[in-house]
This record gives C-alpha cells, structure tokens and sequence, in this order.
C-alpha cells in the first residue's frame, strides 16, 4: 500500500529544501565555520588564523556565560511547563462555558496584535515597586511592597517577575493552537464519556490530553526551543542593562547579540558564532531528550 | 440527554451553575490580565506630554484630558525633505507595502509549508526523520546570526543598491521568508492526526497522492492551516531588523520601521511615546480586522460523527 | 552519522574553495605614521593640489573671498574648473520626518549655489541602525557619499579603510570660480581649504583623533552637559550660602562664569539636604545633586580628576589606584545623598523628579532644557510640585578646581581623596564626514556642503534651531538673523545676550509678559553656560574593539553600568570597577 521509498516525496520537499538551502543552511554553515576561525572581520571577509577551539573556550571561560546559562535554564524549565498547563486550562475552560466563547477568544487573541514595545512598557509599570499592579493587589494581602525589577532587587524577584511576562507573551499562541485542536477532537469520545459519567478530570485527562497529544508535542518542543532562545522578553522588561546589578538576568541569546553588536570589529563575530553553536547543541540535547520521552506518548 | 442516570437533578443543576460562574470567573480574570497591556497602549496614545512624565504614571484619563492630538499629527504633512507631501506617519504607505510582504510570504510559506509537511506526515521515503531533524534543529540557532550572511547574499544578487526599485526591495524583503520550519512542523503533527485508514481507502480507489492532498488533507486540516495563514501574515507586521536593513528608500518601509526609530528625538534621545504609541494602535487595527474576517474558519471544527465515507 | 560527517567535509571544502572565507596568515600592515600633530594645520601651509583641477599653474599671492564660509584669505592659489557633470550625493543622517525643516533649507541653499549637484537626505531612524547599514554597506560597496556619525562610528569607518582623508581638502590651496550662470553666486569663488582656527579647539582634535591625526569628519552638530539649579532653593539659603564663602546674588543666582568645585558642592549638601525627604518648609530636598547620564559622570570625572580612563589607542586603563579611589568618593557622596542618579526614582532621566523638588540640582544635557523648567510641565496634580512651581537657573558643571587652578581636596567620613584637579566638560554630538567609495566630483562637492552646512552663518542658524551649539566660535557674533517664531527674530548674540540681561537684572527684567524673550531664556541660559565651558571640552576617545578588548561605545555603557551598580547596592566600588574591567578586557 504505502511503498517503502517513495522517491516523489523529494519533489515535495523541495522548494522548502531549497528555499532553506540559500537561506538557512548556508548561513548556518558559514557561522559554523567562522567559530573555529580567529579574527574574522565581515566587512573585509578576512579571518587571521584558524583556532578550532579557541573561541568556545573563550566563551565557556567566561563566568557571564554560565550566568547565562542558568538563567536560560530557569526560563526554559519554568516557564514552559507552566504556560502549557495554563494554556491547556484556558482552551478546555473556553470549551467547556455554553456561551460567550467567540468573546473569549477573541481577547485571548490580543496579546499576538498589541505592540511589543508596549507590552514592555506595561509590564515594567506593573511590576514597579511603588505604583505598581502587583504590588498593589499585594496590598490587598497584606503584604508589604517588593521591588520586582527596580534599584534595589535581587535576581529572585527579577526572575519571577521576567517568568511572568513570558509566560503571558506565550499563552496567546498556545490558546490558539490548542482550541483549534480541540476543535478537531471527535466529539464521539465526549459523548462517550458523557454516557460512563467520567469526571471531568478523567475526561481531561484520558480523552483531551491523549488525543491532543501531537499537538502538545509540537507545542512543548516549540516551546523549549523559543524559551532557550529568550531575548526581547529580556529586553522588553529590563533594557540592554539586562537587570540589576547590569547583565544578571542575561540569557544565551543576549549574550550572543553582545558579542554581534560588535561585528565590524576583529574577532567578534567568531565569538558570537561559536556562543550560539553552543546554544545549538543545547538545545538538541534537550530536544532529543523531549523526543525520546514523547515516543511512548504521543498517540496518532 | 442523561436525565436518566441523574439522582439528584437539583444538585446537578446547582453544580452545573457553579462550575460554570468558576469557569466564567476563571476565564474573566485571565482576560483582564491579557488586556491590560492593550489598554495600557491605547491609555499612552491618549496623553499630553506632560501627563507621559508624570510620576506615578496616570492609570486612567478622563475624556477630557484625551489629547486626539498624537493621532491627528501622525497625518500632518511633511514640509520638505525626502518625504515632502506625506504625512509624519505614512501610514497607508508603510501598510499597503506591509500587507503585499504579508501576501507574497504568507502565499510562499503556505505553499511549501503544505507540501513539505505532507512528505513528511504521509509519505515514506529514506531519511525521512534525518531530514525533518535536521529541519527542526535550525529552529535552534538564535536568528540574527542569519542576517549577515543573508545580506551579503541578498547583495550579491544585486538588488541592494542605491537604485533599487520597488520590485527589488520586496523580492530582499519576502525571498528569505518563503517557508517554515515552525509551521511545517506543527502542520504534519496536524496530518499525522487523520488515520491511515481514509489513505488505504483512497489509495483502493487509484487516488494518487496529491489526488489525496487536495481532495482530503487540505480540507480536514483547514483550520490549522488557516491558523497557519493568519498567523505568518502577521509575522510582516512585527518585522523589523531584517526591512531595515535593505530597504534602501524609505517609501519602501515597513510599519515596524515606521514604529521604532522614528519617534525619538536625535538630539535628547527622549521618545514620544504619545505618538508612538498612537501609531501604533492604528497599525493593529488592521490585524484585529484580518482576525475577525478569519476567526470563524479557525475556531470552526470539523463535526464529523463517524469517519467521512 | 558517518553521512553527516563525510556531507559536512564536502560542504566545508566547498565553501571555503568558493572563497567564501579567504584565510590570511598575517594581518595586512598599515603603512600609515602612528604619530599625531598636535595642533590644527594652518591654511598657510601648501597642501595637496586636489587631483580633479586642471590647473593653469601657481599664481601669485592672491585674496579671495569664499562663498561657502565668506572668509578672506590671502595666500598662493591654483585655479581649477568645477566638475560640471550632473551629480548626486547622498546623506544618511537621524533626523526624523519633520525636524528636517533647517537641512532641508540648507540643502536647497547649496543645490541653488551648484545647479548641477543633487543632495538625496535619507534618514535611517536612529544611530545603531545608521551605523549598521554603513557597515553592511562598506561589506557590499553601497556607502552613501556622506553620512554624520559619533566618533565611535568612524573610529569603525576609519579602521575598515572606508572613510575619507579630509585633510586633502582642508590643506588643499585650489579655488574655483563659478561660472554656472544658473548658479546664485555666479561669477563667485569658493575655496576648497577651510581655516580650521575658528572652530572650537575640542572638537578639532575629537576629529582627527584616528589613526595618523588625519581628519576624518568635521564637528557639525554638539551639545555638552550644564546644571540645572532650583532657584528658590538658593534664595531661601543665600545667607548661609554666601557665609560658605559661594558667590550668590540676593534673588538667588549663583555665579556664570566661575564653576562650584566639589568641595563647595559638598558644604552645599549640608545646608540644602534634608534627610527625612524634602522639606518645604525649610525648602531643602531629599538630595542634592542629579547626573542624569552617570556614563558621562564617570568619564568626566575621571578626567577632572585624572584618573587614567582609555585613550585612542583603544587601551582599557581604567585599572588604576586613582580610579579607585573616584569611586570610593563617588560612592561615598552617594551613601550621604549628595551626588544621585535617576535610577533611584526607577527613571531614566532626572528632570521629572528635579521638578517635583525631590533634588535640587541635576546635571543633564543641553539638548533636553525644557524638561527641567516646572512651568513649562506642569503635572495634573499640582501637589506633586514640593516645592512649587520654582525658577530654574543654569550653571556650569562642578569642576575639581578653583577659579586660579588650585586642585580642592574632597573629603567625606575622615578620608581625604587627594586627586590633581584638571578642568573638564563633557563634549557630545555627530560630526559629518565623506566616504572613500564615492568618486572624486562627489567628494569635492560633499566637502562643499560640508563648509557651507559648518559656515558661520549657518552653525549659528543650527544652533538656534536645534539648541545644538555652534561649532564655530565666529558664531557668537554673526549678523546673520534666524526667525524663532512668527514674529521674532534675532541674530546669535542677541539671543545670547537675553540670559545675560536677565542676569544682570537679578532675575527681575523689565520685559513685559508678552515679551518673546521669555521664551528663549533657558536656552539662552544654556547657550551662554555652555560657551563659558568652551575653555575645557575635552573628548572621549573613539576607538574600535580590538581583538580583546572593547571599544569605546561599549566602555561608556559599562562605565555607566559601573556606577550605577555602586549607587545600588549590589556592588561595592571594588567589585563594581572589577565587574567593568571583566565586560571591558578579555
């Protein structure tokens, strides 16, 4: 029926593949090798001596690069998980209310369109310490006013206050992409359930997330993909201080663009090249580990 | 309806309400959450300067201290200099030039997107999943590490001069943009979902497999894909560092470009956020519109009781 | 796997046979001298003949009159013929869509002098995105003819050999007569040398700075950095100000000419800081003094007191006892509320919170004047002025010397920091200058421009328009009259001479309500501030990174980062200066 190699398939592929070809892997592959060169200057396409590892060893000498990393880590394991569970809630909450539901979506929707500068700004006045959101409805608690991300905050506070954001910047996709995939679950399975009056939870969680789960899949490799690339949502929050004291809540990617923003200069390319090879074999590593996890779950 | 196998039909009823005000109570929390910085947009368009200095800032204006100016300068003419005769923000401009980028690299990337994604659902071929890794594993490289090889290759094909045409600056601006690998992924998953059953029926019938695709993939996976197509067109409206750097006159621009740059004062380094952020709740408009026009494809499911004969 | 392998090779020898990486062994050496003149060439000196003349030969000693600048010069001359072909020049320049109004003019003032030459102005948004482009642009041979730019801009430009020796122009002893009758000054001559003498000391050598003291832009459009003081505040304290031994005049003005050094800033913080917060009652504030950019504050203060900072060789120098020892001052002066920065209020900028009386002085730019004057941003509710709705003078900037170049020492807690004073202001500001791609009729008539954009007359019509100062000291007392307003206008040095009216009257002029001087009188104030710091500009050194050290737009962010760090807690001085050399030095 299916035949084993299916030669047409290629001519399918192929305007993606050579689309990709000038523009993705050929920049790949340059960067790629540029990291093992020294001295490489763009604007005259000259390097100064072939260095294998010295630019990686460069960078992984360099203690603002593991501060990096921790804080990529913490993003990517925090965030990624708690965005996917809220977003899973909001999409089953919005299918299970009997009207009003177009209304939802459409706000749930807004996050996508609202300019980014202006979220930055938002956020940056809510978590303000004095006349903030956060601190205000803290009050209502109790609880005395934290400074989230001003003069006198430690990384905790930044942390969670930069975990929020993206969180928030995150859900709008995910709610979209998990109702319409809600949508495609047949609505047999509901019924059926419905007549074993199965408890929602049960419902939830052996009808919804089974059949869902390609979806959550592409949703939670995505995901951890663009959670270790985090960047504007560190920008938009803190500016290119990046934090308090300057540079503490610097990501991988951050710390890449450093090394970028100098590229007229000797060298400094390599550097940016070989920090963000290294944040490419990161990011395999858990992707592999995501896909070897997923195999037993992921029901077709 | 189960009335049946009700016991109690009064708790039901009373649990049936409850659940149903901690849904809405839920779901009306998060909503005020997800607006407030859309609120917060539209609140800055509407303040003077002065009030845009204030400490604390003012969480909410009457109407009367609405300044309608920051929106009604954005159509003021320029008086001279390259953009003499056109408003300080060219917004019909930046737009019309916004929305053809989205047509041609929504077009392209769908159409790749489709194709790619079926191969990689459907189809069997060798070194299907090395590729398709491979695929997802250029996700993984931060993306302005492309752009100065991409520009020197944009160059070399000569379409960055000071010359350039209109024509030129648009085959720099969408060419690079043509497919994806965050859709074409999140499409196969969607593929990967219609059961192999409805293929071996189709394939006892002698269709051939892109008989397959159009007549039945497309359909059932419409939704996503148009999700897909609404999403990727939006990606024009965010663009910003790659339009930059090639459009070589500014009539070619983008909104984004529009947006960043060019409300902050060379001299003090201040930005006028009133009217930054006026221009830019004009140019969501558009998007929420596109949103509306397309919602109901996208949040329409396929009702199917039983598998399509 | 084995595949990968074996495809990756393949692909590598590919790439690197089509050259897409060239691989040198060796750096290619420059053959340019590493010395540097110190003063300014003179126009008396015999340049390089400019290569498009055709020239008929030496004359002999002859006076001319350029139409670009209106100097006379005497001297030997050769003249050329203006190329006539039909050319354009480009201009990236910053200036957004609706501020271009004076260039714009000057342009079509220029075009009108040379009918033949069209000037394309193209803004590119901001700095970065400007310098982005340039660079890309030299990458791929697309430069524009010329472009403005910081000193860290063509300390890049310099080093990809991109920009051009203006020196051949500036030295160069052609003339040209116009004999286009299209022309506005038909029948007229123009020089092609500049007589550097008039420009303000600083900001020639901010230009010629680069590698072998050539020239590679001109200053064109500069700013420095004055104190904004609370007015009522002084005169509800003038009698203990005055028992400080502190020039004050009864309403409250202090002196214009001689600046406060630190010392007197710090008995100042005694009389005027109120620690609970501020206080109308006594008219005192929470603190005292505001630097509103705290990179220009470390380098600044680095120089007045000469603790070693970088230099143009790019060398990070900042490693050093005197530095430490600023810093500890520095942080000393921030623990008891004497020296602040913005980030305290969680701004970016001091003006809001100098207006709501929170401080009573703050250092910040010429260019942003009005945002310190209470009347001009009046907040919706008024009680968040504490302390009313004051006057505001401008003074120079603390120095860390006496009016007769005494060094003061600073002390604070017991220690003494002794440093050797040395007077010193901050200097900002793009300058223009002309790329090497363009052909050599482009260069010539961009270096026009340029003469005519920095012509007395025209820098002091710059200045009025932007509140950017004049580059040219003949500015000062230049007839010519710029409009303000519908119905004022007045040469440079009326208008200078509006602060100093003002002044003289003790802050109570007899000017009516209506009178338009009003209106202009802070930017007089800083007009005439920032031409009495004229004497002791000094610039920060523009270099490129190097291959493992930083360059100089980098070390100002990290020098502010530095100081802001202190002022938070999070690092002490020693961790602070450590922190930057590690983001500075590799």
């Amino acid at each position: 029926m299916e035949t084993k190699n299916n030669w047409k398939a290629w001519l399918y592929l192929a305007p993606m593949l050579l689309l990709m070809s000038v523009f993705t892997f050929y920049p790949l592959i340059n960067a790629f090798i540029i990291s093992f060169y020294k001295g490489y200057m763009p604007l005259r396409n000259t390097v100064e001596g072939f260095t294998l590892l010295g630019n990686y060893l460069v960078i992984l000498k360099r203690p603002e690069f593991w501060n990096a990393v921790k804080n990529t880590f913490v993003i990517a394991f925090v965030s990624v998980p708690i965005s996917i569970f809220l977003s899973l809630l909001i999409s089953t909450a919005l299918k299970s209310i009997p009207k009003l539901t177009k209304f939802f979506q459409t706000i749930f929707f807004l996050p996508y369109v609202t300019n980014a500068i202006a979220v930055g700004m938002t956020f940056a006045v809510m978590f303000n310490k004095t006349y903030g959101l956060v601190n205000l409805i803290l009050g209502w608690f109790g609880i005395t006013a934290i400074d989230w991300i001003g003069g006198t905050s430690n990384w905790g506070t930044q942390m969670t206050a930069l975990l929020v954001f993206t969180i928030w910047e995150s859900l709008a996709f995910k709610i979209l992409v998990f109702t319409s995939g809600m949508q495609n679950i047949d609505k047999q399975y509901y019924d059926a359930a419905k007549i074993d009056s199965a408890s929602k939870w049960t419902v939830f969680r052996r009808i919804t997330v089974p059949l869902l789960s390609p979806i959550i899949l592409y949703i939670s490799i995505t995901s951890m993909i663009g959670a270790l690339k985090a960047y504007n949502t560190v920008i938009g929050l803190f500016g290119t201080k990046m934090g308090n004291p300057s540079y503490s809540m610097i990501t991988i990617v951050a710390f890449v663009y450093k090394f970028r923003a100098e590229l007229a200069s000797k060298g400094y390319y390599s550097y940016a090249a070989a920090a963000a090879i290294i944040l490419f074999l990161i990011t395999v590593t858990f992707s592999l580990i995501q896909g070897v996890v997923a195999k037993k779950r992921v029901h077709y | 309806m189960s009335d049946v196998f009700v016991v109690n039909e009064k708790a039901y009823r009373t649990k049936k309400i409850l659940s149903n005000v901690i849904l809405y109570a839920f779901l009306v929390f998060v909503a005020v959450i997800i607006l407030i910085p859309f609120y917060w947009m539209i609140l800055t368009s509407l303040k003077d300067a002065n009030v845009m200095e204030e400490i604390p800032p003012l969480l909410f204006l009457t109407p009367s201290q609405w300044k309608i100016t920051n929106y009604t300068q954005l159509f003021q003419l320029v008086m001279s200099g390259e953009r003499r005769g056109q408003p300080l923000f060219p917004f019909f401009v930046y737009m019309k030039n916004t929305v053809i980028v989205s047509l041609i690299t929504t077009a392209g990337t769908t159409i790749t997107t489709v194709l790619a994604a079926y191969a990689f659902a459907r189809l069997n071929f060798k070194g299907r999943d090395a590729i398709f890794a491979i695929l997802l594993a250029t996700m993984m490289v931060p993306g302005e590490i492309f752009i100065l090889t991409n520009f020197l290759t944009v160059a070399k094909m000569g379409i960055i001069t000071f010359e350039q045409t209109f024509y030129q600056a648009l085959i720099a601006m969408t060419l690079p943009f043509m497919t994806s690998v965050f859709y074409t992924f999140y499409l196969r998953q969607t593929f990967k979902q219609v059961p192999n059953e409805l293929y071996y029926a189709a394939k006892v019938d002698g269709t051939t497999d892109f008989g397959y695709l159009i007549r039945v993939m497309i359909p059932v996976a419409m939704p996503t894909i148009i999700t897909i197509i609404i999403l990727n067109s939006m990606g024009a409206w965010s663009a910003y560092v790659w339009p930059a750097m090639i459009t070589m006159k500014d009539e070619y621009r983008l909104v984004s470009n529009g947006l960043r740059g060019a409300f902050t004062d060379a001299g003090t380094g201040r930005t006028d956020f009133g009217q930054q952020m006026a221009a830019a709740t004009l140019v969501t408009l558009p998007l929420l519109i596109l949103f509306f026009a397309f919602r109901k494809q996208i949040m329409r499911g396929v009702s199917r009781s039983g598998i399509k004969g | 796997m084995k595949k990968v392998l074996l495809l990756f090779v393949a692909l590598f020898t590919l790439f690197t046979t089509l050259g897409c990486v060239e691989v040198l062994t060796t750096e290619p050496t420059t053959t340019e001298p590493t010395t540097q003149p110190t003063t300014a060439p003179t126009t008396t000196t015999t340049g390089i003949t400019q290569s498009t003349t055709s020239g008929t030969g030496t004359t002999a000693t002859v006076t001319t009159t350029d139409a670009l600048t209106t100097t006379t010069t005497t001297r030997a001359v050769v003249y050329g013929t203006l190329p006539d072909d039909e050319i354009e020049i480009t201009f990236w320049h910053i200036y957004g869509a609706g501020k271009t109004a004076l260039l714009d003019q000057i342009i079509a003032e220029f075009e009108a002098m040379f009918p033949n030459v069209t000037i394309t102005s193209t803004s590119q948004s901001d700095y970065n995105t400007l310098r982005e482009k340039i660079q890309l642009g030299i990458a791929i041979g697309q430069v524009p003819t010329m472009a403005l730019g910081y000193p860290d801009h063509f300390a890049n430009y310099v080093e990809a050999s991109a920009a051009y020796k203006l020196d051949n122009f500036i030295n160069s002893n052609v003339v040209y007569e116009v004999t286009d009758s299209a022309s506005s000054i038909f029948g007229e001559t123009v020089t092609t040398s500049l007589d550097l003498t008039d420009f303000v000391e600083s900001y020639l050598e901010e230009n010629n700075q680069y590698k072998g003291g050539y020239y590679y832009s001109v200053p064109y459009s500069k700013s420095t950095e004055t104190m904004a003081v609370n007015v009522n505040v002084l005169k509800a304290h003038v009698a203990e100000i005055r028992a400080l031994g502190i020039t004050i005049s009864d309403n409250g003005y202090l002196s214009h000419n001689i600046p406060l050094t630190y010392t007197q800033i710090q008995q100042l913080a005694t009389i005027l800081v109120n620690t609970g917060g501020t206080n109308a009652a006594s008219m005192k504030c929470e603190y005292l003094l505001n630097f509103d950019s705290s990179g220009n504050m470390f380098i600044n203060l680095s120089r007045q007191f000469s603790a070693p900072y970088t230099n143009s060789s790019g060398s990070i120098l900042i490693d050093n006892a005197t530095t430490r020892s600023m810093l500890n001052y520095i942080n000393a002066m921030f623990n008891n509320n004497t020296f602040v920065l913005p980030i305290v209020w969680d701004q970016t900028y001091g003006s809001t919170n100098f207006i709501y009386g929170d401080v009573c002085m703050s250092v910040g730019s010429t260019a942003g004047v009005t945002y310190n004057i209470p009347a001009y941003n009046l907040p919706t509710d008024l009680n968040k002025l504490k302390l009313g709705n004051f006057a505001v003078d401008f003074v120079q900037t603390p120095q860390s010397v006496t009016a007769n170049g005494t060094a003061v020492t600073v002390s604070s807690g017991g220690t003494n920091y002794n440093f050797t004073g040395n007077r010193s202001s901050v200097q900002q500001g793009p300058n223009i200058g002309i790329f090497s791609d363009a052909s050599s009729a482009e260069r010539l008539y961009a270096w026009m421009f340029i003469k005519y954009l920095t012509s007395t007359d025209n820098t002091a019509r710059w200045a009025m328009d932007t509140g950017y100062l004049p580059a040219r000291i003949s500015a000062y007392t230049s007839e010519v009259e710029i409009r303000l307003t519908g119905t004022f206008s007045t040469t440079y040095y009326d208008f200078l001479q509006i602060a100093q009216d003002f002044w003289a009257a003790d802050g109570s002029p007899d000017w009516g309500i209506d009178d338009e001087r009003w209106d202009f009188l802070h930017k007089s104030m800083v007009a005439n501030i920032a031409r009495n710091q004229n004497d002791y500009y000094q610039y920060d050194p523009a270099f490129a990174a190097g291959s493992n050290s930083a360059g100089s737009a980098t070390a100002r962010v990290e020098a502010g980062y530095c100081l802001e760090n202190m002022y938070t807690g999070a690092y002490t001085p020693e961790q602070a200066l450590n922190n930057m050399k590690s983001q500075l030095i590799w």
